[in-house]
């Protein structure tokens, strides 16, 4: 039996600081340069992939440099329950072994955590079946019997249920964090259905065998898909909404202005240069409030500060006295 | 799929209702005027932030308007109450 190693260290990767979202494919999975992230029952995350295998494996490096696919991907043969740490490659710490990102499952010949099998493998231009002694036989990873497999027969292997599957965690006061959050779950749904269509009794076997598997999420793909729909959504209200587009345009932009007004950190008056039949009357001058009352008259920033307290003040009692006068109008209670 | 099926149908509900109203625009001269006039204002408000804090101001306009709109649901309500008894 080959067994397929694939091991990644979980990277510290902050999603807060990169808007990058991963979507994995076969080729990040298995023939990828970059990392991968490890993950829980990785044996579920085999990616779909349909096409011409053999020719797949032979584009690799497979072959040449001590089976080693990727800085993180290998391909080791062994048998079951056999101790794996002596044939790892030189330089990987054999303490992976025993952490939960490089951890064979013991209940399962196939592999757990992070090991795929892989029944066929390509030695020189022969593929060997592993598993059989008849080289002539072999099995696919559907289980499905091809005889006589040859180079140029195309290997369907179907994606695994929860494939492209990450568990996400974001700080919950990210909000986009929770979009994304939302997102995964209807796209979790979505795959779901789409598995139901198309291989209902597939998924109801998962369903009854992985039932008590937990944590799953979906990774948000980089481009949401409809995004272009909106797009055409948008340009077609525009060209045939016209006025009443452009009026609910406008009030974005007010609205927009309105959200970005803040308190200034710096008072700063400008008065442009005024001049008459080129003679300059005023100079154009600049004029920072803030400074001037903090560094030259602190004294008077109290005074101001103050000053916009009892502002605030006031603007409170005349608002409470407007909302009472509101209330009694239309309660009853008095007034006109 | 489904879901973008869905989306899909809802959307060209969407685009066939507002393909037969054809509503002319506003001259764009005009917009970009009003938008520049505000973006002026709007940029120049921290010199009110002299006389007044700004997040005093926000925060009165949006008790202000809530208090307006209360008062025009109260309206509607009012106008609905009177046509039900008359009716």
């Amino acid at each position: 039996m080959i067994h397929l190693f694939y091991y990644g260290y979980s990277i510290n990767y902050s999603f807060e600081n990169n808007s990058n979202i991963y979507n994995y494919n076969f080729n990040d999975f298995i023939f990828g340069t970059s990392p991968i992230r490890s993950y829980e029952r990785s044996k579920r995350l085999l990616p779909s992939f349909t096409g011409n295998f053999y020719n797949y494996l032979r584009s690799t490096n497979v072959y040449n440099q001590n089976n080693k696919i990727n800085n993180f991907t290998y391909f080791i043969s062994y048998s079951d329950n056999q101790d794996v740490s002596s044939m790892l490659p030189e330089g990987t710490d054999a303490d992976y072994l025993d952490s939960m990102f490089f951890k064979d499952n013991e209940n399962s010949s196939s592999g757990g955590y992070i090991v795929n099998d892989i029944k066929e493998v390509i030695q020189g231009d022969k593929i060997i079946d592993f598993s059989k002694e008849d080289n002539s036989i072999h099995e696919d990873i559907n289980n499905t019997y091809i005889e006589n497999f040859v180079e140029g027969d195309n290997i369907v292997i179907e994606k695994e249920n929860d494939a492209n599957i990450e568990k996400i965690y974001h700080t919950s006061s990210d909000i986009l964090g929770v979009l994304r959050e939302i997102y995964s779950v209807v796209y979790r749904i979505e795959i779901d259905l789409d598995r139901i269509i198309y291989n209902a009794g597939a998924w109801l076997n998962k369903l009854a065998t992985h039932s008590k598997d937990e944590t799953i999420r979906v990774v948000v793909p980089n481009k949401v898909i409809m995004e272009d729909n909106f797009h055409k959504l948008k340009t077609q209200s525009e060209e045939h909404l016209g006025i009443m587009y452009q009026g609910v345009d406008f009030l974005m932009f007010v609205g927009t202005l309105y959200a970005e007004l803040d308190n200034p950190e710096v008072i700063v008056l400008n008065i442009p240069e005024i001049s008459l039949y080129d003679h300059v009357l005023i100079k154009e001058t600049t004029f920072n409030f803030t400074n001037f009352m903090t560094e030259d008259l602190p004294f008077l920033s109290t005074i101001h500060n103050i000053y916009l307290t009892a502002v605030d003040l006031v603007f409170l009692c005349i608002l409470i006295k407007f909302a009472e006068k509101v209330y009694d109008k239309y309660t009853g209670n008095g007034g006109n | 799929m489904i879901l973008e099926g869905l989306f899909s149908f809802i959307g060209n509900i969407y685009l066939g209702i507002i393909g037969l109203i054809n509503i002319p625009f506003m001259p764009n001269d005009v917009l970009e005027s009003a938008k520049n006039f505000l973006e002026l204002l709007f940029s120049n408000a921290s010199l009110l932030g002299l006389f007044v804090r700004i997040s005093t101001l926000k925060t009165i306009a949006t008790i202000f308007l809530a208090i307006l709109t209360f008062k025009v649901a109260l309206k509607i309500y009012s106008l609905y109450r009177f046509l039900r008894s008359t009716i």
